[in-house]
């Protein structure tokens, strides 16, 4: 009995999907996109994002007439649980699909290098709207990035720091991944060419909730300043609990930090931090509200940087798209290397030789539980 | 479903003839390089699952760390084709042999103590090995991961889609001929008599301890190699790829295949690789759905799909504290 | 610094400390490693939020909610799963926590999303500051609160009849219920109470790092466990004591070595002592 209730669940589950599938095989001429994204698992806020901005790009762009007289865009979404193994076999999955012809994702860098390989030998393109890793993007012609390498923003932050904000000695702080160390690097080398010192280093690694140990640690470094290398969702907490150290200390940190939530979880700890962005919710630009007005009105919450990188990743590849003349997966590629000051919402894009973009940031303040412009 | 199991039984030579052709087509007949690569995978799961079973379902001892074996041997290799700029075939074997060390270093500090203390060791072990991984940075490149192993080359010929198909199969069938082996040998007998009852076994001048560290090295072993291919075919290896969570799918693989049995493990990877990728258009819901099945079946039925009936299944000794 | 460390290890191990108890009671009674002790911790900072969200912000509230939450769910599982699983291998109802864990996890991912949902700061203020080391009231009242849950425990473990009863069980199976005790209705309650505590630590953890998100409870579960198996996993007090100590090993870790390897410190000091002391620190001895 119980093996027929088994070979029964098991059956089902495994027919239940050939029907699901059957339906979304459209028989137009829309063209065929595929996302990565780390829809499940423990980074699976960034990827429903990228979920949602990718859709509303669509609708947007659908609406709009679409793209090479009329076509419109339909999208496949795959979950990479942040994992890259995950990612890899999605990207066996797309190529494979004579028609995808070009792909956005994934979220981290090490998931976007894992699938990597598989997409320059098949020949696809990988947008990448948040992977910064300094060896992603050069590792194949057909590997892009939009948000841009810590190199760049890196001595962008040592500036506002040091020629700004007049610090002198900084503590970093930094989450221990590729993204991490490569932020905490790219800072400190350029703080320490601008004249500065930095005068301790720690670091935490993802998941973690407590700060503070290493706060502890650090506070005893008589820096006058600390850098964060973190998302909002640590920043918040790693205030918190600095305040509750009573360390009274400038903050700043790089542009993950820019996102509502980093004030509605750190409360007036965040008060007075100084971040960066390439994009800012609070901006008069036409395009720009519209975005931000439909996601909040759909989803609750304003779009964050990495949601809005993810919007101009789609609008980017039907630019791309359109320029080819054509959806030949190579074409596309050619026309996206030439891409050159398109208009994205969170800062222009333009790609160096290696497929990373060059990206302008704007600097902030949070007063008043808001973030404003930091003049 | 018995008259299956007497037909593979009375027909060897048969079934393994129609086994190799049914392997050797597969990739054609998937015709579609996603279904070879999930295909793949299963390959690896099933090397990973059936060693893992040689610890849980032959011996009867918990290990919850089995992806740190496999990650040593991931990175072994990984480091040494690209530092070292070895051939991948020499470092398959290596890998695997320094999981084996690393398995019979933990296996000689843990395994005189209670089952549940050999669980928690290698739990740790494997948390130790990540964290190692993710600090070390002037050795393992830390966070950053190894990018750009190399695709293995045979005579010239370099290794495609269809290539790590059929290596990862031919893999797999030798891990599995060797442990079928194995397991109907003295040795096999000496762990199953552990498993049912260690006291009785002792007293039959079984070497219960050297046994154990015998089983669980040789598990390590094909846990390495089963890493060393996983880095060449991914090319890209992370720590990410070696978490807890890795160790958790293979026992579960384990235990829903049935312990101590050949072809359980077999089944177990077949079926929590394919199933999520089936379910891959239900997007989130996808781990909650993962998740349920996996409690159903072992609710249903405890001693996995294909499981030996009648040994893990029944109460191996009353609930009840033993006083030696 | 080391003063400072001291506070902020002792408050971090009230919460192992309680967490760490709910691995030993179930343990204690059926010898199961309950792996989704980490995910009742998560379930029980959720209500705690709830409440805080929804009805009021009283961090006392949240408290009794969160153990609530945390003592229906043990009961939960155990009635519907574990229960049924009692006589077979352990480690099938070993997988089944596991799955459960998993379960849980992405269930409430899916009703709640992924990202960290805010924890009101409670009782921030800075009680006193003793040369540069400062004490916050919420440090006080979370390790007040700890203290006393620990004491009520004990006295209902030994100045009750259904501590009685959990302590024959724990003792001998089979021989309680020969002695007529109600073997499957202890087991609930132990469940239950396991969840509880769980459920506690989830809320405490959440007011102190000001964060609830489905995933927190994986590696605080995971350190609890090391914590609890210092203890010889079936003792309280061994399970408390391990919790405090790994509090301070941690924090005293970050500051001497380095925060890389704040997450294995415990597991390698605790390692090295069970080839030692294989039956952990407060362990009765067996085999």
């Amino acid at each position: 009995m119980r093996r027929i209730v088994l070979v029964s669940i098991l059956a089902a589950a495994l027919v239940v999907p050939v029907f699901a599938t059957g339906q979304t095989e459209a028989a137009d001429d829309s063209i065929h996109v595929a996302l990565s994204a780390p829809i499940t698992g423990d980074w699976s806020e960034y990827g429903v994002n990228f979920q949602r901005s990718v859709e509303m790009a669509i609708e947007a762009i659908n609406a709009d007439g679409g793209v090479l007289g009329g076509r419109t865009f339909r999208l496949s979404v795959g979950d990479t649980k942040g994992n890259p193994q995950e990612s890899a076999t999605l990207a066996q999955k797309w190529t494979s699909d004579d028609s995808i012809v070009a792909q956005i994702g994934a979220f981290s860098s090490s998931s976007s290098m894992a699938a990597q390989p598989i997409y320059d030998a098949a020949g696809m393109v990988q947008l990448s709207p948040t992977a910064s890793h300094a060896d992603y993007a050069k590792g194949s012609p057909w590997s892009f990035g939009i948000v841009g390498t810590q190199a760049g923003e890196g001595p962008f932050n040592a500036a506002f720091a040091y020629d700004d904000l007049d610090l002198r000695k900084i503590a970093v702080l930094h989450l221990n991944n590729d993204w991490g160390i490569d932020t905490a690097k790219y800072f400190s080398e350029a703080f320490e060419s601008e004249g500065g010192e930095i005068v301790g280093t720690e670091f935490y690694f993802d998941g973690e909730s407590d700060f503070t140990a290493v706060l502890t640690k650090l506070k005893d470094s008589d820096a006058d300043g600390l850098f964060i290398a973190s998302f909002y969702n640590d920043g918040a907490g790693i205030n918190i609990q600095r305040d509750r150290l009573d360390w009274d200390v400038t903050v700043l940190g790089p542009t993950s930090l820019y996102s509502p939530q980093l004030i509605s979880l750190g409360g007036d700890s965040v008060e007075g931090l100084y971040t960066a962005t390439g994009f800012f919710a609070e901006d008069p630009d036409p395009r720009l509200r519209a975005y931000v007005e439909g996601f909040t009105e759909k989803y609750g919450d304003p779009p964050n940087f990495h949601a809005a990188l993810a919007y101009d990743a789609m609008f980017l590849l039907a630019d791309a798209i359109e320029r080819a003349g054509s959806t030949d997966r190579e074409a596309i590629r050619d026309a996206l290397a030439e891409t050159s000051d398109f208009p994205g919402l969170a800062g222009s894009i333009t790609f160096t030789e290696r497929g990373d973009a060059n990206k302008g940031y704007s600097k902030l303040t949070i007063a008043d539980g808001r973030f404003i412009p930091y003049e | 479903m018995n008259t299956l199991r007497d037909l593979i039984r009375s027909r060897p030579i048969v079934t393994a003839a129609v086994v190799t052709v049914f392997l050797a087509a597969l990739p054609f007949l998937l015709g579609n390089n996603y279904y070879v690569r999930v295909a793949t995978i299963v390959g690896i799961y099933v090397i990973l699952v059936s060693s893992l079973n040689i610890i849980i379902g032959f011996t009867g001892m918990f290990s919850l760390g089995h992806a740190a074996f496999y990650g040593i041997g991931a990175y072994t290799s990984a480091m040494l084709t690209t530092m070292a700029g070895w051939n991948f075939w020499l470092a398959l074997p290596v890998a695997g042999i320094v999981a084996g060390i690393f398995g019979t270093l933990i296996g000689l500090a843990t395994l005189r103590l209670r089952a549940v203390f050999l669980a928690f060791t290698t739990l740790g072990f494997g948390e130790i090995t990540r964290i190692v991984i993710l600090n070390w940075r002037s050795f393992t490149r830390g966070p950053m991961g190894i990018a750009g192993v190399p695709i293995p080359t045979l005579f010239g010929w370099t290794f495609d889609r269809y290539g790590y198909y059929y290596l990862v199969v031919v893999l797999a069938a030798l891990t599995v001929g060797i442990i079928y082996r194995v397991y109907h040998s003295r040795v096999g007998r000496a762990l199953v008599a552990i498993r049912e009852d260690e006291t009785a076994a002792r007293s039959m001048g079984v070497n219960v301890f050297g046994y154990k560290v015998l089983a669980f090295t040789f598990a390590c072993v094909f846990a390495g190699i089963a890493g060393s291919f996983f880095a060449h075919f991914q090319r890209f290896v992370s720590a990410d790829s070696f978490a807890n969570l890795e160790s958790f799918a293979i026992i579960t693989m384990v235990a829903l295949g049935g312990t101590g049995s050949i072809f359980g493990p077999i089944l177990g990877a077949l079926i929590l690789v394919i199933l999520p990728e089936v379910f891959r258009f239900l997007a989130q819901y996808r781990g909650v759905i993962y998740g349920l099945v996996l409690i159903l079946v072992i609710v249903l039925k405890p001693g996995g799909l294909a499981g030996v009936k009648g040994i893990f299944e029944k109460p191996k000794t009353p609930k009840r504290r033993k006083r030696r | 610094m080391f003063l400072q460390q001291l506070v902020n290890g002792i408050t971090q191990g009230s919460m192992f400390a309680l967490l760490a108890i709910s691995f030993a009671i179930v343990y204690g009674t059926l010898r199961l490693v309950n792996f989704a002790t980490g995910s009742l911790y998560m379930v029980g900072a959720f209500a705690g939020w709830m409440i805080v969200q929804f009805v009021t912000a009283n961090l006392f509230l949240a408290i009794l909610a969160g153990a609530v939450a945390g003592f229906i769910m043990g009961f939960v599982l155990e009635r519907f799963a574990f229960r049924a699983l009692r006589g077979v291998a352990r480690i099938a109802s070993l997988i089944c926590t596991i799955g459960f864990a998993w379960f849980i996890n992405e269930l409430m991912t899916v009703l709640f999303g992924a990202e960290r949902k805010a924890m009101p700061p409670f009782y921030s203020d800075t009680a006193f500051v003793i040369s540069g080391v400062s004490v916050s009231w919420l440090q006080i009242i979370l390790v007040a609160v700890a203290v006393v849950i620990l004491v009520l425990l004990q006295l209902l473990i030994f100045r009750t009849r259904i501590g009685l009863a959990i302590r024959a069980v724990s003792l001998d199976f089979k021989t309680a219920g020969l002695m007529g005790i109600p073997i499957d209705r202890v087991i609930s309650f132990t469940f239950a109470l396991a969840g509880a505590m769980a459920g506690i630590s989830g809320v405490l953890a959440s007011a102190y790092y000001n964060a609830v998100f489905p995933f927190m409870g994986n590696i605080a579960g995971l350190k609890s466990f090391s914590a609890a198996v210092f203890g010889g996993l079936t003792s309280i007090p061994g399970a408390i004591l391990g919790g405090y100590l790994l509090g301070l090993v941690e924090n005293f870790g970050v500051q001497v070595i380095s925060a890389g390897y704040r997450d294995i410190i415990g597991f390698v000091i605790m390692v090295v002592f069970l080839l030692v002391r294989p039956q952990g620190l407060l362990g009765r001895k067996s085999s």
